[in-house]
């Protein structure tokens, strides 16, 4: 039998609807009852509102909200969840941990409707942008085999409305380039002349994509700007920018967030800087002694001459794809602690929220 | 009527579409009492708004997501309720041939162990005959959510109606 029908012969024993008059009483009571009570309760009510919000602004200033909706990461559009969906209570968790890692006050969360988040505080957090709660905080620490300084003296890189003459193979690019310039530009093991590389600084970030990695790297014409942004896959290699006038080759991700256990913001003892001190697992402290040693004993990587005599090679450490720094490692480092310094204490609280909490569950992102 | 414009046409509205929206109630509580409390409690609030409910020019659906609201709210305050037993001593009392009536105290059984949310669902989809946007406007929700929703409820009302071997109702949809 079909539900709708079996629901028809279920309903039939539903009680009679109560009769229009005795409605109309009870709705014409509770009015009367309005007039009178509501206006006395109404004012307790304000005086009691404002004495709470007054004493909120003085200890810690009145909420803000700021929400948060689940997203797949490779799929546009926002991903409607159960309220009950186990995910999203891991995401409010670590949204949470962000919020009180970044300085906020009382942080806590209420999922709304289709499993958005609502992110409530009270104050805090002055100069940070909160967006980047959402942020992934992705990991990445690579060893630099070689860097380049950018050859500024060129055109600005182009605009998303001006790829009308795009080349969507790598045959198109070739031709766009001229046969010569590219096989220049294929050959290079070290970083090209500009002026026998014309075409470059035009490319944008699709076409500078298809090219093979050296080519990126050599050719020095080609600018942070035409490099796609983003975390680059862990197990290749990867070229990336340090500010926007050096550019690095770096080595396959030695360690990743799986490696972390914790991050604190601390103020190193030494300088006083704000810093963050990466806490790393077991698996994290044998790779970071291995990477640390190669690094100090200049295996696959080009010292740098120029910083300290000692000439060693650098680790990049990124975060969601840009080197938050790159230090000379100058001696294997076997402690299972690594730490970050950072200009400003906002920064350091910014990473240290990104990288503390565990991963969001697989197959979401969140979106401020 | 109580000698006022105010209430004009609720008293007509009440006497009928009262039955309609008792039946729903009766559904989604699976409780004479209950349902007699919540449809009174929805059409009270009807009537303390009847100038704004006449006002959306569909006072039915207005006033069923008053109900709908209604039972989810009261569903929050007092807790969950497992209430079979209304549909039980209906059914015993049916003249239905013994199987369909056994089936349908097993579908009753089933709808009252649904979640709140998704018993409304089912009872708005398939009782009501909404669509699914009239269905979402009643439930205060996203149409991606009465799907979700129903899928679960549809799935869930399956595997208990299964576990009574006594076969699964079929489903249709608008």
């Amino acid at each position: 039998m079909r539900l709708r029908d079996d629901l028809k012969v279920l309903a039939h024993a539903a009680p009679p609807p109560p009769a229009p008059d005795e409605l109309l009483d009870r709705a014409q009571a509770i009015r009367h009852r309005r007039a009178t009570i509501v206006p006395a309760v109404a004012v307790v009510a304000v005086l009691v509102l404002t004495i709470t919000y007054l004493s909120r602004v003085d200890a810690a200033g009145p909420t803000m909200m700021l929400s948060f909706s689940l997203e797949r990461p490779s799929e546009p559009g926002v991903v409607e969840l159960d309220v009950l969906d186990p995910r999203i209570d891991r995401a409010s968790e670590i949204l949470r941990e962000r919020a009180r890692l970044l300085g906020l006050n009382n942080p806590r969360t209420r999922v709304l409707e289709g499993g958005a988040i609502l992110l409530e505080y009270e104050g805090g957090g002055d100069g940070i942008d909160l967006h980047q709660l959402a942020a992934p905080g992705n990991l990445q620490v690579r060893k630099v085999i070689d860097t380049v300084g950018i050859f500024d003296n060129r055109a600005p890189a182009p605009s998303a409305s001006s790829s009308s003459t795009e080349a969507s193979t790598l045959d198109g690019l070739i031709a766009k380039l001229g046969r010569v310039v590219y096989s220049r530009a294929l050959n290079l093991t070290s970083e090209g002349d500009p002026q026998l590389l014309p075409g470059f600084e035009s490319l944008t970030r699709k076409e500078v994509a298809m090219l093979p990695l050296s080519t990126r790297f050599y050719v020095p014409t080609i600018s942070c700007d035409q490099l796609a942004p983003g975390t680059p896959p862990p197990g290749q290699r990867a070229v990336t920018c340090q500010g926007s006038h050096i550019k690095m080759l770096l080595d396959a991700a030695a360690l990743t967030g799986g490696d972390l256990a914790e991050a604190t913001t601390i103020r190193e003892q030494l300088t006083g800087r704000p810093a963050v001190q990466l806490h790393l697992k077991t698996s994290g402290k044998s790779k970071w002694s291995t990477v640390s040693a190669e690094a100090a004993n200049r295996v696959g990587c080009t010292p740098v001459s120029t910083v300290v005599p000692e000439n060693h090679c650098l680790l990049a450490f990124l975060i969601d794809g840009e080197v938050v720094t790159a230090p000379q490692i100058l001696r294997r480092l076997n402690a299972n602690e690594a730490t970050l310094s950072f200009a400003s204490v906002a920064e350091a609280r910014v990473a240290t929220a990104k990288l503390g909490p565990r991963e969001l569950p697989p197959g979401i992102k969140l979106a401020a | 009527m109580k000698g006022t414009d105010a209430y004009e046409g609720y008293r007509e509205f009440v006497l009928a579409r009262g039955p309609a929206l008792s039946r729903a109630a009766y559904l989604l509580t699976g409780d004479r009492s209950a349902a007699e409390e919540l449809t009174q409690a929805a059409l009270v609030k009807a009537a303390l708004r009847w100038r704004r409910v006449v006002a959306t020019g569909s006072p039915e659906a207005y006033v069923r997501r008053i109900l709908v609201n209604e039972h989810i709210s009261r569903w929050r305050r007092f807790g969950r309720r497992e209430l079979a037993s209304g549909y039980h001593q209906m059914e015993k009392a049916g003249t239905d041939p013994a199987d369909a009536a056994a089936q349908r105290l097993d579908l009753a059984a089933a709808l009252a162990r649904l979640p709140k949310r998704q018993r409304t669902v089912i009872v708005l989809r398939f009782y009501e005959d909404l669509t699914e946007a009239e269905t979402a406007v009643a439930m205060g929700c996203s149409v991606g959510t009465v799907k979700s929703q129903a899928s679960v409820a549809l799935a869930k009302l399956r595997r208990l109606m299964a576990q009574s071997d006594l076969g699964v109702p079929h489903a249709s949809a608008r």
